[in-house]
């Protein structure tokens, strides 16, 4: 009986159009309806404001700039970034910047997941890796992960390897933090109630734990990810080599300017992408967060 | 209804649980249960009552066995209970559906872990009980898109799958509005004189306990123990009509009174708690 009042409820909250209740309004295309209803979901008052909280912000850019209030003195205006941007980002020069950056990213974050998720579902599956694990991790975590540059520049010959050995451990702690706080989390009435219907460990493990710990492992990934970016330039910046942080900084270097804000706004374009490709990966993974 | 019968859809014989002399405390001077002795027959339906906080779900929690109690001992079938097992399941106060499965693999979670034949006669069945709650046509669906009502009764499914000798409800319909309680009370009731399954129902509203069950029991404040064995004759099968029934009128009165006396000395122990506490401070 609820069933069927259920279903009636679920067709009445497809979109109303309400276009349609206005006198006068005549019917249309359905390539019309379709354009009307896109202009209506890009031109309204929220994005108007959106659109302009960024127009401001960069007229703003531009004030400060060309009347050369302090500290703004040397900072290039707008168009100059502009200008520079044009010339610079068709070039190959750009591109290697970029793929060296996001090589080094990917792989130093890829280490990360393979080691850090599996570690974290193991101290939060098993008490006596964390007991092992667990003190060892807390006491190295307060190290900020920068301070670990002269150290990895030490440790490895290659400049290559120190910074994905710096990327890798600027996305390790988040990822293992989260999955182990996403394993602690998983109800123990689930488990519990598995347990009654007689779950052997693994199937604990697979059906509950994993998936219970799912949304955390990738909240771990999106912090851990922010962080990569920060070791990616911070250590590109100090042990040299291609990419976007080398970049930035040979530009202060050079007296290029522009360049410093084009390196900053590409590194931001680029970190901003592989959030994005988290959150993407997170909601094939998690059919069942996404039907709201 | 017959208790004794085998049943066609649940396909096993009722059980019968029984709590014998029961201590249970959580530690020094926070004693829960107090020699709780009661007896749940084969093919009846049990209720539990008692004030909020008197260790309800402590009962469940040891009959299930998740938990063993200090002194005393919990049978079911005249065997002692050793650990958690699907003879006797727990439907929760809070959905224990898992959000990540969607209400087909929800249902034949159990039979899967036990490693049976998931085609054959599991499906059928599961195809059976689902329909008879009336929520045929969602088995695709993930509990998040399903009613809070949908979800409790997608719960008894998951447990009666597994032939469970006795239902274990610990206040199952708490939080649900009014109306959605009532519909899953029919439900219920249904459930229990289609399957004639063995249930113990925990509940803290006493019009439910009278309305669906054949005993209730009443518990005191905590430390807990069985104030009062109340048997409920009304007929079976029920109907909302039994609510204005003379009898019914009655057995809450009744149930009123055991309980009134228990919630004012909850309260007047609550308020000199309160007092010495302050008394402490100052």
């Amino acid at each position: 009986m609820e069933a069927i009042q259920m279903n009636k409820v679920e067709k009445n909250t497809d979109q109303v159009d309400w276009a349609s209740r206005i006198d006068g309004y005549t019917e249309h295309t359905p390539f019309q309806k379709f354009w009307r209803r896109s202009m209506r979901g890009i031109f309204n008052l929220s994005n108007l404001r959106r659109i302009l909280s960024l127009v401001i912000i960069v007229v703003l850019w531009h004030v400060v700039t060309t009347l050369k209030i302090p500290p703004f003195t040397r900072v290039p205006t707008p168009y100059e970034v502009w200008v520079d941007a044009l010339s610079f980002i068709p070039t190959m020069h750009c591109f290697m910047c970029v793929i060296f950056s996001m090589g080094r990213i990917y792989l130093g974050f890829t280490i990360a997941c393979l080691i850090g998720i599996p570690l974290g579902l193991m101290m939060g599956w098993n008490r006596v890796v964390k007991n092992f694990v667990f003190p060892t991790f807390e006491s190295l975590r307060p190290i900020p992960v920068i301070s670990w540059i002269p150290l990895s520049v030490i440790m490895f010959p290659l400049t290559e390897h120190s910074i994905v050995f710096l990327v890798f451990l600027g996305a390790f702690y988040p990822i293992v933090l989260n999955t182990l706080l996403g394993v602690e989390s998983v109800r123990a009435d689930y488990i519990q109630g598995a347990l009654s219907l007689g779950s052997k460990p693994r199937h604990i493990f697979f059906d509950l734990i994993l998936p219970g710990a799912l949304p955390s492992i990738f909240t771990g990934m999106t912090v851990g990810m922010g962080l990569a970016w920060v070791m990616v330039v911070a250590a590109e910046m100090v042990a040299g080599g291609y990419g976007l942080g080398y970049m930035t900084w040979e530009s202060y270097i050079l007296i290029a300017y522009p360049r410093i804000i084009l390196g900053m706004f590409t590194i931001g374009a680029c970190g901003y992408f592989s959030s994005a490709v988290i959150r993407h990966l997170g909601n094939k993974a998690m059919p069942w967060r996404s039907l709201f | 209804m017959n208790s004794s019968a085998k049943n066609n859809v649940t396909g096993v014989e009722p059980g019968e649980m029984e709590m014998r002399g029961c201590y249970y405390s959580f530690g020094e001077g926070k004693e829960v249960l107090d020699n709780v002795s009661f007896k749940v027959e084969k093919g009846s339906f049990t209720c539990l009552c008692g004030p909020s906080g008197c260790g309800k779900t402590t009962i469940i929690n040891l009959l299930a066995g998740y938990t063993t109690p200090d002194m005393g001992e919990c049978l079911i079938d005249g065997v002692p209970v050793q650990g958690p097992g699907a003879d006797r399941l727990v439907v929760f106060q809070e959905t224990a559906l898992l959000p990540w499965m969607t209400l087909w693999e929800n249902t034949i979670y159990g039979p899967r872990v036990q490693g049976k034949d998931l085609t054959g006669e599991v499906a059928d069945r599961a195809e059976e009980l689902i329909n008879m709650v009336g929520l045929t046509g969602f088995e695709e669906k993930y509990p998040s898109q399903l009613s809070g009502g949908m979800q409790r009764r997608a719960e008894l499914v998951r447990a009666l799958i597994n032939q469970p000798k006795v239902l274990l409800m610990d206040e199952p319909f708490r939080g649900l509005d009014a109306m959605t309680r009532q519909i899953m009370q029919e439900y219920i009731i249904q459930l229990f004189e289609q399957t004639g399954t063995t249930i113990l129902f925990v509940t803290a509203e006493l019009e439910e306990a009278i309305f669906v069950g054949d005993v209730a029991y009443f518990l005191t404040a905590r430390p807990a123990m069985v104030k009062k064995e109340l048997v409920i004759n009304l007929p079976r099968p029920r109907k909302f009509e039994h609510f204005s029934s003379r009898e019914f009128v009655e057995l809450q009165r009744e149930a009123i009174e055991t309980v009134d006396e228990e919630a004012q000395k909850a309260f007047s122990a609550f308020l000199k708690a309160k007092e010495s506490k302050a008394k402490q401070s100052a």
